[in-house]
């Protein structure tokens, strides 16, 4: 109990003097989260709605596969990833393993199913009136999709927020394509566990509270979205 | 304009509607009566081309743009009732001051200007009736296909939308259950329901 509570004001102590361990390895582990989220929605998204609007070759399989993805853990798409970017890989010519774009495809991968899945859910769940009215009232393709995804916008910002919420607290994929490299490819998760077995204690806690805190913003974000999309469906 | 010959609609085994031979030309009034049940919704919905299986010919040369259907209970999107309104404009290109003078016009005509910048999610159902006529009408429509357009709207409502509809040149079929109120000098289809003729 004494080295929790110990760990406890250590950590708090940390928090407040903006260690620099402490804080590079935050914002790397949000940065490297943004842009695997951000990319995999550019991804997701437009693919999500194919697979919900459109009657593509294999679409159960496809659904199935996503389905599927939301679940694998992240130890095996970083060994997958590590086999793709280490020298002998088929793209070992990139240079990428043990740089923070590795982490970046890696999360990619993680990400990509829980956004594909949501998106598809959400669009093959909403109201059919709403395609039917923008179809009836001459909209194109396009104007089509931008409302349909605009209407299921509370179900998207959901997905995204849970992919981020994935990436930000996964381990695997870090460690494993990152290497764990100080000031580098170092994140929040990966520094946590290398701390804590050289015994500072502290520092573990201290960037355990700040991946806590951001966790907790976001269930709190999906939390109050989720509510409201319940009361705005009153037509 | 429209012609319909020994159409057949089914799902899942189940008879949903069933017209031997219906003709609308250009200016055409027509109310389809009919029981619940009887396939008005159905027929409206084919000839709007959201219902696409179906036995039978339905000629036209109307693109799907030119025939709107106006749901039993029409979806608002999201957003204020004047961008509900632009909708339909802004997809056939009309510039933007022109969406604004136009769609604030048809809310004019329908009783429902004051709406306009209220949240579209949050009407009444008489409203929303409304809106969702005003943002099909203003489109201007060669076939107008209102599914019992009358229902859930309060007298000056009903007046409202009448005197809307009879001055516009559409064609116009409306589905209409038996005994409410419809179109004046229009011509009257009956549908049958499918489990009585069945019999």
């Amino acid at each position: 109990m004494q080295l929790i509570q110990d760990g406890l004001i250590g950590a708090w102590n940390l928090l407040i003097q903006q260690d620099k361990l402490v804080f590079d390895a935050a914002f790397r582990s949000v940065w490297i989260s943004i842009v695997a989220v951000c990319l995999a929605a550019c991804v997701g998204i437009p693919f999500g709605w194919q697979l919900a609007r459109k009657k593509l070759p294999f679409r159960r399989i496809f659904v199935m596969v996503f389905q599927t993805g939301m679940s694998i853990p992240t130890v095996l798409i970083g060994l997958v990833c590590f086999a793709m970017f280490s020298r002998k890989g088929p793209l070992g010519s990139l240079d990428l393993l043990y740089t923070p774009g590795a982490i970046v495809l890696g999360e990619f991968c993680l990400a990509l199913p829980i956004i594909v899945s949501w998106v598809y859910r959400t669009l093959a769940s909403q109201d059919p009136r709403i395609r039917e009215t923008a179809l009836t009232l001459g909209a194109g393709v396009f104007r089509r999709a931008i409302l349909e995804l605009r209407e299921a916008r509370v179900g998207i910002m959901l997905a995204l927020l849970t992919a981020f919420s994935r990436c930000f607290t996964e381990l695997g994929i870090a460690m494993m394509v990152g290497g764990n490299i100080k000031f580098r490819t170092r994140t929040l998760t990966t520094a946590t566990a290398l701390e804590t077995t050289k015994g500072e204690f502290e520092r573990g806690i201290a960037m355990s509270l700040i991946i806590l805190a951001i966790a907790l913003l976001v269930t709190l974000t999906i939390a109050a979205l989720g509510p409201k999309e319940k009361g705005g469906e009153t037509c | 304009m429209l012609r319909i010959q020994g159409l057949h609609v089914e799902k899942r085994g189940h008879l949903l509607c069933h017209v031997e031979t219906l003709k609308v030309e250009s200016g055409d009034r027509l109310t389809i009566t009919g029981e619940n049940g009887a396939g008005k919704s159905t027929l409206l919905r084919v000839i709007a081309g959201l219902e696409r299986t179906f036995s039978g010919t339905v000629q036209t040369k109307l693109d799907l743009n030119q025939r709107v259907y106006v749901h039993q209970d029409p979806v608002m999107f999201h957003g204020s009732v004047q961008q509900n309104v632009e909708f339909g404009l802004k997809s056939r290109g009309v510039s933007k001051s022109c969406c604004k003078e136009q769609s604030l016009e048809m809310l004019e005509r329908l009783k429902c200007c004051h709406l306009h910048s209220s949240d579209a999610t949050r009407l009444s159902s008489g409203e929303r009736r409304r809106v969702a006529l005003a943002r099909a009408i203003v489109i201007n429509p060669s076939l107008l296909l209102l599914d019992e357009p009358f229902a859930e709207l309060d007298s000056t409502g009903i007046d409202a939308v009448l005197q809307v509809l009879e001055s516009l040149p559409s064609a116009i079929l409306v589905a209409s259950p038996t005994g409410s109120p419809s179109l004046l000098r229009s011509e009257s289809f009956r549908l049958h329901s499918p489990a009585k003729r069945g019999k």
